[in-house]
């Protein structure tokens, strides 16, 4: 019933405002007619009559009614058109003029909304065409993406990263940008990702490979974000070409690993914080200094200086360091650095500054070396150095050294002796040809001079037997040169031994053998051919008797040279061990001597003149004999025409002490103060020419005897005058006593 | 009757030589010394000079070897034997090259002297006739 009541209702209702009122107004006078006539009319007939005109009444007052109606509301039909309109012309304005009040009023609410809706539709285009202009200039490409994972949106970057027309792509599957990624892909990963803002939207980002319009394939970074409101969308893509980030990160990755794997120790300091800390270390921080890189992070690397920090040295590098850094130098320096453990170690440490784009410096690189061996050995070297100097410049024998170009670069004082030059020859630093001209021009004319290219030449080896001879005519000498040339560096170094003495003595030991052997030959062929002719032929008595003294004699002979050889050579070997020294008196010593000595065809007797009081000596009285006796033999061998030989003694004093001395003084040939000097070499003899029997080793064993008891020999002689020597020794300390 | 010149500063060695040369047929006469030697040789023209090379003096016995050898009046008529108490190689070279005909060591065997002079002399009687 309602149903149709509802119905009915709806059927009659109609749709325009003036019919509704039309059909209420006319409602309402068919009612009051109908109301007057029930009052008025009482007959039917007449009744009847009067529907007609009653129905006409209402018809025409309904017509007039509608036609009213209709006319007054035609300006709301035109503002409801007015406002149907605005959505396209927003910011139009609905003619108020000749309205009714009320129409007026919506007119100007409606204007009023026009303009607000021109405003806000001004608004959101700019909007619009600001997001429209940030997209575009997005360097990455930013897709929409709908539900089916179709491209809705584009920016003007796909173009650019993919080569694709961006308004083309449209409407087509991301899996043509991004392959793999269709609509379930999208959706498994926005899954994955995380929820932003606090929302229920995810987003997500992925790394993978994109595709560009030809095929090629590139390393992109995709970010997908959810979007719940829009329609069309479900998701924005945006995507970026990672390729450079990719190689950059190669890079870094390169990078670290060659920090890791450096042999050396690697630092970063920041520059912009205070204390300027380590920022980084590399593993082999670690290996030199013992400090993990996570102990040196946040630390000044000075903390590697510990105590050493304030010695001059360590002051003097930090000075250098510090004003390189302050400059934005590199720069080098090698410091005394300690390890976690204590232990000291030599740092080359090397820092270089790194600028930003400004120029200012961020931070520094610094590179640490373990150079400990290498200062070690570079002392050790320096040492060896100044030991070689110290040798160089003490060696009694001459070195010049001559460095790769052949200039002379160093010569040794004992050279500049040897040579008889002064250092200042030297300043110029000839080469090593000049060296050798110059030094051939000193030397004996007689004697030439091998020249370095000789020898070369000769013995291109450099020489592994004895070196070549140089006879220096002023100072007269005789050098002995060797030459080394090093293998590395090409250094040549000449070396000189002074082999003067040595060859003279060389010289004079040759001559003492063909002395000592003519010497041992003539009492030889005497004992050999008297003995033979002995055996051989027969003889009187008397001669036989004759020629067995003469043997003997030279036998005797004979035997003092074989002593005199034996003696002294046991008493250079034993240097005085065996000698039995006691104190005991002089004279009998000198008594025995003199009676002793037997010199063959002369009847000189020698003159002994001793002192009353008895003298005390502390000698080994065999020796003492023997030195005595070789001076008086001397003596008498050096007068061969006769002259008075006198021993006596007196007293003095040696090496500050109270001495004894015992003089020998003949009045012979003398010698020249020459032959004087060189009378205690061994196997020097004045007299060369043999003439006079001796082994030259006379006074070398009176000289030996007399300075084991701890005495010395003065000798003073005069060329044709006669010589006198005295025997000085110490007096005993208790005779001093006595005295 | 040869003559022989001992030229030698050791008396001993002078008297071994003499003795040994005493039971030959020869003139034997004596200098002490280099000088005294060559003087008497010049006066002598010996056949035969011993001499000692070692000598005290002005003349050694190779100088006087060298002027008896170079002597036109002696040279080749007189034989020249060195005694040396070296016997070294350099002074048999020194000796040979002074001219000496013939060279005796000390201590040398009186019958090697014998044999020496008288073959000397014998090689010098060959050549004179």
């Amino acid at each position: 019933m309602r149903t149709l009541v509802s119905r009915l209702r709806a059927a009659l209702t109609p749709r325009s405002l003036h019919a509704q009122i039309t059909l209420l107004a006319s409602a309402v006078i068919a009612a009051s007619i109908l109301a007057m006539m029930a009052i008025h009319v009482t007959d039917v007939a007449e009744l009847r009559e009067s529907y007609v005109e009653i129905l006409l009444l209402i018809v025409t007052t309904s017509a007039a009614l509608h036609f009213i109606l209709r006319h007054a509301l035609r300006p709301l039909r035109e503002a409801s058109r007015f406002a149907r309109g605005l959505d396209a012309d927003p910011g139009e304005r609905f003619t108020t003029t000749g309205q009714s009040i009320e129409m007026k009023e919506l007119g100007l609410a409606l204007n009023e909304l026009s303009e607000r809706l021109a405003l806000d539709r001004l608004a959101l285009d700019v909007q619009a065409a600001r997001t429209e202009g940030i997209l575009d200039t997005a360097p990455d490409a930013i897709l929409g993406i709908d539900a089916d994972g179709r491209i809705v949106f584009t920016n003007d970057a796909v173009s650019r990263i993919f080569g694709h027309d961006p308004v083309a792509i449209r409407g087509r599957a991301l899996t043509a940008l991004v392959p793999g990624f269709d609509a379930r892909r999208i959706r498994e990963t926005l899954d994955g990702g995380i929820l932003t803002g606090g929302s229920t939207r995810h987003a997500a980002t992925v790394e993978t490979t994109g595709l560009r319009n030809g095929g090629t394939g590139f390393a992109i970074e995709v970010v997908l974000g959810e979007i719940e409101c829009a329609a069309d969308l479900f998701c924005t893509c945006v995507i970026r070409d990672i390729t450079e980030r990719r190689q950059g990160e190669e890079w870094t990755r390169l990078a670290n690993r060659a920090l890791d794997c450096s042999g050396n120790g690697i630092v970063i300091s920041d520059m912009r914080l205070p204390g300027e800390p380590v920022v980084y270390a590399n593993p082999h921080f670690e290996t030199i200094t013992g400090y993990a890189p996570s102990e040196a992070i946040g630390r000044n690397l000075g903390f590697l200086q510990g105590s050493s920090a304030e010695s001059p040295q360590t002051l003097s590098q930090r000075r250098r360091l510090g004003s390189a850094i302050r400059s934005g130098r590199s720069a080098s320096v090698e410091i005394l650095n300690y390890r976690k453990d204590g232990s000291p170690f030599w740092n080359e440490l090397t820092i270089a500054p790194v600028k930003d784009a400004s120029g200012a410096i961020t931070h520094f690189v610094g590179v640490l070396t373990d150079i400990t061996e290498r200062i070690v050995t570079e002392q050790a070297l320096a040492e060896r150095g100044s030991r070689l100097d110290a040798i160089f410049s003490l060696s009694p024998d001459g070195f010049a050294v001559f460095d790769s170009r052949e200039r002379l670069a160093y010569v040794n004082p004992a050279f500049l002796d040897m040579a008889g030059v002064s250092p200042e020859v030297f300043d110029r630093a000839p080469t090593l040809d000049e060296f050798d001209a110059a030094l051939g021009e000193r030397c004996d004319p007689a004697q030439p001079y091998e020249s370095l290219a000789d020898a070369q030449a000769r013995e291109p080896a450099g020489g592994k037997r004895g070196g070549t001879p140089i006879h220096l005519k002023n100072p007269s000498r005789i050098l002995e040169r060797h030459v080394r040339r090093t293998r590395e560096g090409g250094t040549t170094i000449l070396y000189f031994r002074d082999v003067t003495r040595e060859t003279e003595v060389d010289r004079m030991k040759s001559e003492f053998l063909s002395t000592a052997a003519h010497e041992l030959r003539t009492p030889m062929a005497s004992i050999f051919g008297f003995s033979e002719l002995l055996l051989r032929r027969p003889y009187d008595e008397k001669t036989r008797r004759d020629l067995h003294e003469t043997i003997h004699r030279q036998a005797g002979l004979l035997v003092n040279l074989l002593n005199e050889l034996l003696d002294l050579s046991r008493i250079e070997a034993r240097a005085g061990k065996d000698f039995r020294i006691r104190v005991q008196p002089l004279a009998p010593i000198l008594r025995d001597t003199v009676a002793a000595l037997l010199v063959p065809n002369d009847l000189r007797t020698v003159e002994l003149s001793l002192p009353e009081a008895e003298l005390l000596v502390r000698v080994d009285a065999d020796k003492l004999r023997q030195a005595v006796t070789n001076l008086l033999s001397n003596a008498y061998k050096y007068s061969p025409r006769g002259g008075a030989i006198a021993i006596d003694t007196l007293p003095g004093e040696h090496d500050g002490r109270p001495a004894i001395g015992i003089r020998v003084t003949d009045r012979g040939m003398g010698m020249t103060p020459e032959q004087a000097g060189r009378a205690f070499e061994r196997f020097y003899r004045a007299d060369a020419s043999g003439n006079i029997p001796g082994t030259g080793l006379g006074l070398c064993l009176v000289k030996e005897i007399v300075e084991i008891q701890g005495g010395r020999v003065d000798l003073q002689t005069q060329a044709g005058r006669g010589t006198q020597v005295t025997l000085w020794l110490p007096l005993p300390v208790h005779e001093l006593a006595a005295a | 009757m040869d003559r022989i010149l001992i030229v030698e500063d050791q008396p001993d060695i002078r008297k071994l030589i003499r003795m040994t040369l005493a039971f030959g047929y020869y003139e034997i006469y004596e200098a002490e010394n280099g000088l005294e030697g060559w003087a008497r040789a010049q006066g002598l023209r010996p056949d035969l000079i011993l001499l000692d090379v070692m000598m005290p003096g002005e003349l050694d016995g190779f100088q006087v070897c060298e002027k008896v050898k170079a002597d036109p009046a002696l040279g080749r008529s007189t034989a020249v034997v060195m005694l040396t108490a070296r016997g070294q190689k350099t002074d048999l070279e020194h000796g040979a090259k002074s001219g000496a005909d013939g060279y005796l060591t000390k201590p040398f065997s009186p019958l090697e002297l014998v044999d020496k002079v008288e073959e000397l002399l014998a090689r010098r009687a060959t050549r004179a006739a």
